[in-house]
Parts: structure tokens; sequence; C-alpha cells
């Protein structure tokens, strides 16, 4: 692997992009690691895509800078199309053709490739080489698509959802495949929609919503940040009134979720005590009680409920 | 080159497993030569002491390099497109015209098998006089005319993004182009109007470039034709490079 000078990766100083009036991406700083495994995440329209593909160098940026591998991307857009690799989501790839087409054409495209065949044992794809892409299953076609991302032995790695409509089997293949990736030395930027996935996988992740970055940590402090926060989800009784919920006791947030109610107490003691007292004094029962950690779905909801208030 | 040459051969592969589009390509311009021929293959033809098959054989190869490039070249792009492969080529170092050159490859193949077939059966069915010289003008206006055609197919395909949208727009090009220049009926038989309009259509040009070289015209003598050809092959190639787009 080719090393460089810079400690950064990717580095994006106060990078904005607007299309017409709107604005897709503001104020982005931040840096990717060399060698991590460094998620985006954020809703639906929250500039993931446009992010990724200032990054790759697809689109320019109104305004800031942004540098991958030392390189100004403005200026060496095709130089660093040589050094890193791709993952889209699977529709991207014509039906008809075969595993080995794809891989010796796609090898062509660079001047330094990686070895195919070793490439290919190492995803296990050397007995679908003749196999039409169309006829392999989800998780084969991401390992095709991980193969194609990996042929010319990038230095970043992109990952565009690399566990969307995967089984759970096939999903923690994938983890461990992105996982190798990484200690292979490769830094792997991922986005996903997947809140376990980006806790379980990344070392680090970027919070976006609204084009801007509304946290950067790793999973754990992340998590912390909710104060030790606890967890006490039941079902929704359908007769409890919101704020009477939300304004018990060491409650710092309250989440209708369909069925469920979810509270974050950062004292779960107390709080249960009054939701048992509340609960009896409105009659309804408190069923399928279930108290947990924090997750990174919950600091995702909390960062991008606080950015809606905000907003307001 | 490694790239494009790679591209080329991964594109043509694709290509031919879709065996029924090939058929359709290679059948047609058959077809017409046997009905239009049988019908006027014998009458003599526009120049003293030619058939009617004469003009029709290098008009023929010209109707061709049109459908090639208004049906199969346009709609494959779009259906290629639509698959997500440019969207995935667009962060490797493939370019433009790569995909575009690659493409064009596939063109340049099925009228140069076209030609063969066309010249083939006519030699055989109406013994049509054929040279080396003959044959070497015809191709060289031919492949020169595919680049503008071609790139008119290409342009084309960034206009739309199902097949069935791009197969109407193939037809608005492709009927007009065929009846007002002169490749299955002679303009002279026209109304004065309408050889007015046939004069604003750039396939006419090709049309009597190919017949007027065929016909033992030298290909030095042409010289309206060859600059209509190439102002429309300027025209549509940068067309072609605008109209580009990597994803659907």
């Amino acid at each position: 692997m080719e090393t460089t000078n810079v400690a950064n990766a990717i580095q994006l100083t106060q990078v904005r992009k607007q299309y017409g009036s709107a604005i897709a991406v503001q104020d982005m700083t931040f840096g990717v690691r060399q060698g991590e495994i460094f998620g985006i995440v954020g809703p639906n329209g929250a500039g993931k895509t446009t992010l990724i593909e200032m990054i790759e160098g697809l689109r320019t940026p109104d305004g800031g800078q942004i540098e991958v591998l030392g390189l100004d991307v403005g200026k060496h857009r095709e130089a660093l199309k040589q050094r890193y690799g791709v993952l889209l989501q699977s529709t991207s790839i014509p039906g008809r053709a075969k595993v080995r087409e794809l891989l010796q054409l796609f090898s062509s495209f660079y001047r330094k490739t990686a070895d195919v065949e070793q490439l290919s044992r190492s995803l296990r794809l050397d007995d679908k080489q003749q196999t039409a892409y169309k006829s392999l299953s989800g998780g084969w076609k991401q390992r095709v698509s991980l193969a194609l991302a990996l042929i010319n032995d990038p230095e970043i790695v992109f990952l565009d959802e690399p566990s969307m409509g995967l089984d759970p089997n096939a999903r923690s293949e994938m983890w461990e495949m992105i996982v190798r990736m990484r200690n292979e030395g490769r830094t792997i930027v991922v986005t996903t929609h997947y809140m376990e996935e980006a806790e379980a996988l990344c070392d680090r992740i970027a919070v976006i919503d609204k084009g801007r970055l509304v946290a950067l940590d790793t999973p754990r402090k992340l998590i912390a940040r909710l104060g030790g926060n606890r967890r006490i989800s039941f079902r929704n009784p359908g007769t409890a009134a919101q704020h009477r919920l939300s304004s018990l006791p060491y409650v710092v947030q309250a989440d209708w979720l369909g069925e469920e109610i979810v509270l974050h107490s950062s004292n779960l003691d107390q709080t249960l005590k009054h939701l048992f007292r509340l609960a009896e004094s409105e009659n309804w029962l408190v069923s399928e009680l279930r108290l947990g950690d924090a997750t990174m779905n919950d600091v995702f909801s909390q960062l991008t409920l606080q950015e809606r208030r905000q907003a307001q | 080159m490694n790239t494009y040459l790679k591209l080329a051969a991964f594109d043509f592969r694709l290509y031919l497993r879709d065996g029924l589009t090939l058929f359709w390509i290679l059948i047609y311009p058959i077809l017409m030569l046997l009905i239009f021929g049988q019908i006027f293959g014998n009458q003599p033809g526009a120049i003293e002491g030619t058939r009617y098959i004469d003009s029709y054989v290098p008009a023929l190869c010209v109707m061709n390099v049109l459908s090639v490039s208004v049906f199969t070249l346009q709609i494959n792009m779009v259906t290629y497109r639509g698959s997500g492969i440019l969207r995935r080529f667009r962060v490797t170092p493939v370019k433009k015209w790569n995909v575009l050159a690659s493409h064009a490859l596939q063109g340049v193949c099925l009228v140069l098998a076209g030609a063969a077939e066309i010249l083939i059966v006519s030699k055989l069915v109406w013994n049509i006089d054929v040279t080396a010289a003959g044959i070497a003008q015809l191709l060289v206006s031919i492949l020169f005319g595919c680049i503008g055609f071609f790139s008119l197919g290409f342009a084309l395909s960034g206009l739309s993004n199902s097949p069935g949208a791009a197969s109407g727009l193939a037809m608005i090009f492709f009927f007009p182009m065929l009846f007002l220049s002169g490749i299955t009926m002679p303009l002279d038989i026209f109304p004065t109007f309408l050889q007015h309009v046939s004069e604003w259509i750039p396939m006419t040009y090709f049309v009597n470039l190919a017949q007027g070289v065929w016909l033992g015209g030298s290909i030095f003598s042409f010289g309206l034709e060859w600059a209509v050809l190439a102002g429309f092959a300027v025209l549509c190639l940068a067309l072609a490079f605008l109209l580009f787009r990597w994803e659907s």
C-alpha cells in the first residue's frame, strides 16, 4: 500500500454546495483518518449522496476545499479515481454480464490492479466466474460489487449502503469483509441507513442532517453523549398523553414509534417509579416493558430531533 | 486504449447475447432489398446504362447506417444507461469517449456486416457490377457518414430514459429521412416542394454521395456532399458529448 504523508486520508474544509437556492451541504468540515472505517449517517435528503459525490470528484463544491490523499480533488480527479474504489447499490451492473467478464473489464480500467485470481478467491468468487450477474443472489451480487471496488487495490473504498437488502447472514459476512479491508490498511467510508450497522462497524460516525454535520465521534462516545441514559420501552396504551410522559422526572426524551413508546431517562429507577404511578392514576397498564442501554438509533433520533427543533 | 478495447469487447458480447435485436438489424435490409429489388430492380436507373438496383444497393447501405444509429445505438445506449452501469463507470477512470466509441465500433461492425450482406445478395440475384474501386469508395463514404449519424443516435439517447420513448424518437427521425432522401425512390418523381424539403435533410447528401461514388463517380467530385456531411458530423458529435449522461 502506498503511504502518504498526510494525517487524514480525506479532509473537508468549509465545504458548501447548493442547487439553485436549496442548500444541499453547508459548512462541512471534518477529516477521515487513514485506515479507519468512517460512517456517514443521516436521514434521506440529508446531503449524504452530494457529500460523497463531491469527495469522489463527481460534483464540484460551491465553496470550501476537499483534499483526498493529500491532493485537491478538483485538480486531481482522474489521478484519484485510480486510487479509490466504490461500491454502489447492486442494481448497477448489466444482468447478462458474467462475473469473470466484469472482473476483467474493470481491471482493464486501472494502471495498478489487484491480483484478480487472488481477489476472487478471497471473496470466494472463484467458482462463480462463469455465472451471469443476474442469476446470483443478493449476497453474491454484493461480493461481485465488492470485488469490483477492490480491483485496483484502492487506498480508499467508498461503500454506499453495503448491506441494503441482504439477509442477516450475508450482512454479517459483509461486515467481516469490510473489517478485513480496513485491516489491510485501507480507509473505508460507508454510508448507511442502519444504525445497527454504523454502531457495529464504524470507528467513527458523522451524523448529517439537512446538509450540516451535527455530530462526529466514535459510536460509544456518541451514545455516552446521551448522558449515560437508559432506554425504557413499552407498548403504547393509546391513552397516555405525550406531554405527561415526557415531563416525568429524569426523562430527557420521549419518542412515539408506532406501537411502541420509548423514553430515555438519566435515572432509570426514579423514572420507572413515576411511570408506574402515572399509569395507575390514568388507569392504563405498562405492558411489554423493556429496559436497555441507549443505541446509535437513539443518538440519531435525538440529534436529528434537536436539529428540527432548532430550525423551528 | 486497453480500457477502450476491453470495453468494446464487453459491450459487443452483451449485445450479441441479446440475439433478437441482432436478427432484426441483419434481416431488415435484406427484406427491403428483396421486396423493392423484385419490384423495380431491373427498371432503368437515373443514370444512363444503369438499373434501379445499381442505385438501390448504395442507398440501402446508407439506410442501414441510419437504422443502426437511431434504432440500435440510440436504444442500446438508453438501456445500457438504464442498467446503471454508466453510473458505476463514472467512478472509474472510464471516459465519455470510451463509452461512445465502444458503441460506435459496435455500430461500424453492424454497418459493415449489413453492407456485405447487401452486396452479396445483389450480386447473386441481380448480378450487379462490383469493382474493388467501387467497394472502396462506397466504404469510405459510408464510414464517413457514420460519424455524423451515429452521433445523432447518441445525442438522441440523451433525451429519453426509456427504450419506448427512444424508439418513438427513432421513428420521428427514421421515416422522414428514409422517404425524403431518395433512398426508396428517386427524388425527381417528388413534387417540387418536397424536393426543396429534401435539400434540408443531411441524409439526402449522404445518399447522393454513396450513390455517386458507387456508380463510378470520383470520390473527389462531391464537394457539397462532403461539406454537408462534415458539418453535420461536427454538430452531432458536439451534441452527443453535450447530451451524454452517466445516469438516467
